[in-house]
C-alpha cells in the first residue's frame, strides 16, 4: 500500500505542512520492557511514558525516564524459585538497555515465568513462557545487481514441527566502515559496529509458523529500517530521499564492505508476547491506507511487554 | 378477519368498477428511449401518474372524453385528446425540445412533484445538469455530483466514496440496470465507475425506502442505462486529461431492437511512464477502464427484453529490478442482466431478472533471485451474487398503485484467500468461502386516501440464512483467536444452515398537502442488511472485504424516522425542503481494537475479529434550489450528529463516526449565458474529519510507541473548496456537435487535508503532525463530441 501511495502523490502533487493540535497528554505511566532469555537471568527495563510531542532522544533525557524505585518479583512456579530484585545501573541488553536484573532463576525452555512489579502501591504483572527455539541451516548473500556493495540475505530454514513457532528476526551490522554507533551507547569505544540488534524490515521481523510448520525453507532477510541512534549528531545531512542504504532504492540492502559481519538473531517466544512486537507495525500507520492502533501488551496493569525467548544467532561475513 | 377483509375490498374496489384503463409507454421520438419517470395528466379530472422504470405507465379513469398532457424534461409538452370507450393501450413520443430554459432544470419531474409526491428523502438528477459542471480532471463524475446533495457527504478529497445520513458506504446500495455495483470507485475511489455518457436516469433514495428496495440501511442509488437508439446510428465522446472514452448505439431492427456500447480508459499510465521512469519509481504503472452495454429487442407491445452488462477494471503495478519483485494488483466489478418485461393486462406491469453481480480484487507479487523464482504469492477477495427477481405494477384504481415481488440473491463471499510458494514449499487457504441465500418478498401500495393525504406504505420480508461448507474456528479458552491456539473446529457440510435471520421491514411515508405550494410529509423506514463491509482503513478502499450475517455477526437493523417541510416559491421556479431524520443502527462491526491484520489469514474466521455496536445519527437538512430559468442551482445545508458506541472499543464510551460532519454546505450554480455558453460553479464547506491523535508515548528498544486517545476525539481543519467551469458548444455540422469544457477546480488552491500522519522529528525525535494536502488548483480542458 505504501507504494501506491508514493504513486497516488506523484500523480496527484501532494504537499505536506505540519499542523498543530492542543492534545493533553499522559506522561509518567509505568512501562515495562522485559524478557528472560533460555540460559540467562531476566533483564527488565522499567520506565515512565513522554510527551510524544515534547520527546528528546537524547540520551541522558532517555536515562531520566528509567524508572529506579520499583521492587520486582519474579517467579519460576515449576522449578518453585523466586527472585526478588531491584534496580541496578543501566546495562545493555542485545537490543537496548535494563535497569533491574534477576539474580536466581535461568530461563529455560519450556517453562513459565511470572512477573511482579511493585511501584507506589501498585502492583503490575504478567506471564511468559520460554519455547523451543530452531536454527538458521544456511546463510547466503544476494548482490545488488548494479552495485555489489549492497546485498541481502537468503537464509535457508526449518521450522520446528509444532505448531505456534513465533518468531522476531533482528541484524545487527559489526565493523562497518561508517559509524553506526556515534553516541557509543553500548560503551564499548566502537563507534563503527552497530550498539544493538535491529528489526528487519520486512513486517518489522514478525512471523509464525502459520503456514510453514515443520518445513525447510528459504526466506529473503533484509536490513532493517534506520534506527535514529546510528547517525545520531548529523542529522543536518540526513536526507529523506536517501542515506546511505536507509531509504530510496537501497532500503533494505547492507551497505557492506570487505569482510564486514553482520549477525542474523532469530528470537522464539509465545504468541501473547509476539503480538506486542507484531502490533508495533500498526502503531503509526500514516494516511488513509491504515488506521493507527494501540499496542498489544500482555502487562497487567500498564503497558509494554515481558516475554521469554530462547535466540539462535548466525554470522555473516560479507565479500562484494 | 371477515369485517377486515371487507373493508380492504372497499377501499381498493369502491366506486371504481365502471372505470377504463389507458396504458402504454413514452418514449423519445427520435431515439425511442424509454422516458423514465414522465409524468402523464388528465387535465379536465386532474388525475396523473408517471412512467416506471420501463416507461410504462397506466391510468384508471371513468369513461369520456379527455385531454392527456405527457410531459417530460427537455421534450416539448405532448397535448392529445382522447375519446376513452374501451381499456386503451397508446404508445406517446415526445419531442426533444430545442434550447430552451427549462434544459437546466434539475429534475426531469413537473414543477411542484417535489410538493405532490410522497417520497421523502429522494432525489433524482437528471445527466444532462451533470455535464455542465465543474469536474477534477475532465472526468464527469455522477458520485460527485450527488455529494453535493444535502445528508450525503464525500469520505475524503477528491473521493467518489459517499456517505449517507451517518450511514458507512456499505450501507448504499448501489444498482447499474438492477446489477449490484460493490465498488463503485476507480483509482482508489478519486473516481466513480459510471460512464455518464450511457446512463438515462439516476434516482437516489436516501430516506423512506420504498419496500421494492432492500438489503442496505442507508440509500438506494439506483441507475438506469440508456437503452440505445432505436432510429438511428450515433454516437458520443471525449477526449480528457486522463481518459477518454466512446459511446455508440444504434438499432438492430428499426423501432424493435437497439443496442448501446460504451467504453472508457485511462491512460494514466502512458503519460506518467516518462517521468516515473526517471525516478525511483520506474516499473510503477496504473490504469482503469470500464465498459458498458445493453441490448434490448421488443417481441410486442406486450413483451421487451433487455441484455445489460458492465465491466470494469483497475490495475495497478510495481517492479522493483533490484529485488527482483514484481507486483499486480488488479481489481473491479461485473455485472450482468437479463430482463423481461411483461404486460398482462393495462393494469398489471411485470419484470423478471436474472441478475449477476462480482467483485474481485487480487494483489500478486512475485520474488526472482538471480533468475530463480524465490517465491510467488497472491491474496484476492471477493463477492458474487446470482440473484432472481420478479416484480410486478398493479395500477389498481387512481388511489392505490401496488408494487409486489419477490426476489432471492444467492451469494458467495470470498473474504480473504492466499496462495503461495515459497521455495518449494506451496502453502494455500484452499479458497475460504461463505456461501448464503438472501431472499424477501415485499407489497407496496401509493395510496391517494383523498386529495391532501398520500400514503406510500409497505412492508417488506426478508430472510437470510448462511450455509455450509464452512469451518468455523472457535476460541481456546485463553481467549486467544489465532490458529495457534484454535480449540475446536466446527465443520458444516454443503447446504448445512448454519444460522438463518429473519426481517419484518415496515416502510411508510405520507404526504399531507397543506397548500398548492406546500405540503408535509412524514416517514418510517426499519431495513435489514445482511452483509457488511470491513475495513480498516480510514476511507474505503478495494482492500476493504465483504463478509455475511454468521453465527458471530448478526444482520445490520437500521431504523430511520423522517419529517419534512416542502414549500415552493413564484410558480415553482424555487423550491424549498427541510427535512429532519434520526436513525438507528444496530449491529454495526468494526475490527477488534489493536487486532493485527494479516495474521491466521487461513485458520482463523474473519468474523471472529470483529466486535458489535450500536450508532446513531440525526439531523436537519436545508435544501433551495432554482430549477427554472437560465440561472438555476441549489444551496444545501445539513447540520448532523453521527456516533457510535461499542462495548468493546473506546473503552465502552460513545464515539463519533469517521462519517460524522457537524456541518455541510454545497453551492451550485448553472448560468446559461448564450445558446452555446455555459457557466458553473461549485463550492463546498464540510467541518474536518475525525481524528484520533496521540496522548502519549513510550520507548520500547528505541522505537517510539504511540498511546493513542479517544477514538475520533479531534477534528482536521474544515474542507473549503470553489470550483469553476465553462463550457463551449460548437455549431452543429452535419449532424455533428462538439463542445469544449474548461474547468477549475479548487480555484483559490486550498490546502484540504487529506489526511493526517505523525512523524519523528529529526532533531528531538518527537512526533509532529504533518497534513497532507492532494490536489492543488487544477485546471482541465475536454473535448466532447455527439453525433
Amino acid at each position: 500500500m505504501k507504494n501506491i501511495f508514493l504513486f497516488i502523490s506523484i500523480l496527484f502533487l501532494t504537499c505536506t505542512k505540519e499542523v498543530t493540535f492542543d492534545i493533553p497528554v499522559n506522561t509518567n505511566n509505568i512501562v515495562v520492557n522485559g524478557f528472560i532469555e533460555k540460559g540467562e537471568n531476566a533483564k527488565i527495563l522499567l520506565t515512565k511514558s513522554v510527551n510524544p510531542f515534547n520527546f528528546n532522544g537524547n540520551i541522558n533525557d532517555i536515562l531520566n525516564d528509567f524508572v529506579n524505585d520499583a521492587k520486582v518479583i519474579i517467579e519460576d512456579k515449576e522449578a518453585n524459585q523466586t527472585d526478588t530484585i531491584f534496580s541496578t545501573s543501566p546495562s545493555n541488553t542485545d537490543t537496548w538497555f535494563y535497569n533491574y536484573k534477576g539474580n536466581n532463576i535461568i530461563g529455560e525452555e519450556g517453562n513459565s515465568y511470572y512477573l511482579k512489579v511493585i511501584i507506589n502501591n501498585d502492583t503490575i504483572t504478567s506471564k511468559t513462557t520460554i519455547p523451543k527455539s530452531s536454527f538458521i541451516e544456511n546463510t547466503e548473500c544476494v548482490y545488488r545487481q548494479t552495485d555489489s556493495t549492497y546485498c541481502y540475505f537468503l537464509a535457508t530454514y526449518t521450522d520446528p514441527d509444532t505448531i505456534g513457532n513465533c518468531i522476531s528476526i533482528f541484524t545487527k551490522t559489526l565493523n562497518s566502515y561508517y559509524p553506526q554507533d556515534p553516541l557509543d551507547l553500548n560503551f564499548d569505544n566502537d563507534n563503527n559496529s552497530a550498539p544493538f540488534f535491529k528489526r528487519v524490515l520486512d513486517n518489522n521481523g514478525n512471523y509464525t509458523d502459520e503456514y510453514t510448520n515443520g518445513l525447510t525453507f528459504t526466506f529473503p532477510i533484509n536490513n532493517g529500517a534506520p534506527e535514529w541512534w546510528e547517525d545520531w549528531g548529523n542529522q543536518e545531512n540526513w536526507n529523506e530521499n536517501e542515506v546511505d542504504s536507509y531509504t530510496g532504492p537501497t532500503i533494505g540492502f547492507w551497505n557492506v564492505n570487505e569482510n564486514q559481519k553482520v549477525v542474523i538473531k532469530v528470537s522464539y517466544m509465545d504468541i501473547t508476547s509476539w503480538n506486542f512486537w507484531a502490533s508495533m507495525v500498526n502503531n503509526n500507520s500514516p494516511g488513509i491506507f491504515g488506521t493507527p492502533s494501540n499496542i498489544q501488551s500482555n502487562i497487567n496493569g500498564a503497558t509494554g511487554v515481558w516475554y521469554g525467548t530462547s535466540s539462535v544467532y548466525d554470522t555473516i561475513i560479507t565479500s562484494p | 378477519m371477515k369485517n377486515l377483509l371487507l373493508f380492504l375490498l372497499f377501499l381498493y374496489g369502491i366506486s371504481f368498477s365502471q372505470n377504463l384503463t389507458i396504458s402504454g409507454y413514452l418514449e423519445d421520438n427520435e431515439t425511442g428511449e424509454s422516458l423514465i419517470g414522465a409524468n402523464i395528466l388528465i387535465e379536465e379530472i386532474n388525475v396523473g401518474g408517471s412512467t416506471n422504470n420501463y416507461g410504462f405507465f397506466s391510468l384508471t379513469i371513468p369513461q369520456g372524453n379527455y385531454t392527456i398532457v405527457c410531459s417530460y424534461i427537455g421534450y416539448e409538452n405532448l397535448k392529445t385528446t382522447i375519446n376513452l370507450k374501451t381499456n386503451t393501450s397508446k404508445k406517446f413520443k415526445l419531442k426533444p425540445s430545442s434550447f430552451k430554459i427549462d434544459e437546466v432544470k434539475l429534475s426531469s419531474k413537473k414543477e411542484d412533484y417535489n410538493i405532490q409526491s410522497s417520497e421523502l428523502g429522494k432525489v433524482e438528477l437528471e445527466v444532462k445538469k451533470l455535464e455542465k459542471l465543474p469536474v477534477l480532471m475532465g472526468e464527469k463524475d455522477i458520485l460527485k455530483t450527488i455529494q453535493l446533495l444535502p445528508g450525503v457527504q464525500s469520505g475524503s478529497e477528491g473521493s467518489s466514496g459517499f456517505y449517507v445520513r451517518g450511514g458507512g458506504p456499505d450501507q448504499n446500495l448501489i444498482l447499474l440496470d438492477e446489477g449490484t455495483i460493490y465498488n463503485a470507485s476507480h483509482l482508489f475511489g478519486f473516481f466513480s465507475v459510471f460512464n455518464s455518457d450511457a446512463i438515462n436516469d439516476i434516482n437516489l433514495i436516501k430516506g423512506s425506502m420504498p419496500a421494492n428496495y432492500g438489503g442496505r440501511l442507508s440509500s438506494v442509488l439506483d441507475i438506469n442505462m440508456k437503452d440505445g437508439n432505436k432510429k438511428r446510428f450515433s454516437g458520443t465522446g471525449g477526449i480528457g486529461l486522463i481518459s477518454s472514452k466512446l459511446t455508440l448505439e444504434g438499432p438492430i431492427k428499426k423501432d424493435t431492437s437497439s443496442f448501446i456500447i460504451s467504453g472508457r480508459r485511462t491512460y494514466i499510465d502512458i503519460l506518467t511512464k516518462p517521468y516515473l521512469d526517471t525516478t525511483d519509481y520506474a516499473g510503477n504503472g496504473y490504469y482503469f477502464y470500464d465498459l458498458t452495454a445493453k441490448f434490448n429487442y421488443k417481441f410486442s407491445d406486450k413483451d421487451q427484453i433487455f441484455l445489460s452488462g458492465y465491466f470494469g477494471k483497475d490495475v495497478f503495478s510495481f517492479k522493483s529490478p533490484d529485488w527482483g519483485l514484481n507486483m499486480k494488483i488488479p481489481w473491479g466489478n461485473s455485472t450482468g442482466s437479463i430482463r423481461w418485461n411483461h404486460v398482462f393486462s393495462n393494469k398489471l406491469f411485470m419484470n423478471n431478472s436474472l441478475i449477476f453481480s462480482n467483485y474481485k480484487f487480487e494483489f500478486s507479487a512475485s520474488q526472482d533471485v538471480q533468475g530463480a523464482s524465490l517465491y510467488e504469492s497472491r491474496l484476492y477477495s471477493g463477492i458474487r451474487d446470482w440473484n432472481l427477481k420478479q416484480d410486478f405494477n398493479y395500477y389498481l384504481n387512481p388511489r392505490h398503485t401496488l408494487k409486489f415481488g419477490i426476489n432471492n440473491t444467492y451469494h458467495v463471499f470470498s473474504p480473504s484467500n492466499f496462495d503461495a510458494s515459497l521455495d518449494t514449499i506451496d502453502i494455500s487457504t484452499n479458497d475460504i468461502r461463505y456461501y448464503a441465500h438472501e431472499g424477501a418478498i415485499y407489497i407496496n401500495d401509493e395510496f391517494n386516501f383523498n386529495e391532501k393525504v398520500l400514503i406510500n406504505g409497505g412492508i417488506r420480508l426478508s430472510s437470510f440464512t448462511h450455509y455450509g461448507p464452512f469451518d468455523r474456528y472457535v476460541k481456546d479458552n485463553s481467549g486467544n483467536l489465532s490458529a495457534l491456539s484454535t480449540d475446536t473446529t466446527l465443520s458444516y457440510n454443503s447446504w448445512e444452515p448454519i444460522k438463518s435471520y429473519y426481517g419484518f421491514e415496515p416502510r411508510i411515508s405520507t404526504r399531507i398537502l397543506i397548500n398548492e405550494l406546500s405540503s408535509i410529509k412524514m416517514g418510517f423506514n426499519q431495513n435489514y442488511q445482511y452483509i457488511h463491509l470491513t475495513s480498516l482503513s480510514a476511507s474505503s478502499l478495494p482492500t476493504d472485504v465483504w463478509i455475511p450475517s454468521s453465527s458471530i455477526i448478526k444482520p445490520l437493523i437500521g431504523r430511520q424516522y423522517s419529517i419534512g417541510y416542502y414549500r415552493n416559491f413564484r410558480e415553482n421556479k424555487y423550491e424549498m425542503a427541510l427535512e429532519g431524520y434520526y436513525k438507528k443502527m444496530l449491529n454495526l462491526i468494526e475490527y477488534k481494537e489493536n487486532y493485527i491484520p494479516g495474521t491466521s489469514i487461513g485458520t482463523d474466521n474473519v468474523d471472529n475479529n470483529l466486535v458489535s455496536g450500536n450508532g446513531k445519527s440525526y439531523g436537519l437538512e436545508l435544501f433551495l434550489s432554482k430549477n427554472i430559468g437560465n440561472l438555476s442551482g441549489w444551496l444545501g445545508y445539513t447540520w448532523s450528529k453521527t456516533t457510535r458506541k461499542f462495548n468493546d472499543l473506546n473503552n465502552g464510551t460513545a464515539f463519533y463516526s469517521k462519517y460524522d460532519r457537524t456541518h455541510d454546505i454545497s453551492f451550485v450554480a448553472n448560468y446559461q449565458i448564450s445558446k452555446r455558453l455555459n457557466f458553473s460553479t461549485v463550492f463546498v464547506f464540510a467541518t474536518g474529519n475525525t481524528l484520533t491523535l496521540p496522548e502519549s508515548a513510550f520507548l520500547i528498544d528505541g522505537d517510539l510507541i504511540i498511546e493513542w486517545g479517544e477514538r475520533n476525539s479531534y477534528r482536521m481543519d474544515p474542507y473549503h473548496r470553489l470550483d469553476i467551469a465553462v463550457t463551449l458548444d460548437g455549431k452543429e455540422k452535419r449532424n455533428f456537435k462538439s463542445s469544449w469544457s474548461f474547468s477549475i477546480y479548487n480555484v483559490y488552491n486550498r490546502q484540504n487535508p487529506y489526511f493526517i500522519y505523525f512523524d519523528v522529528n529529526d532533531d528531538n525525535f518527537g512526533l509532529t503532525a504533518k497534513q497532507v494536502s492532494l490536489f492543488p488548483i487544477i485546471p482541465s480542458i475536454s473535448w466532447n463530441f455527439k453525433f
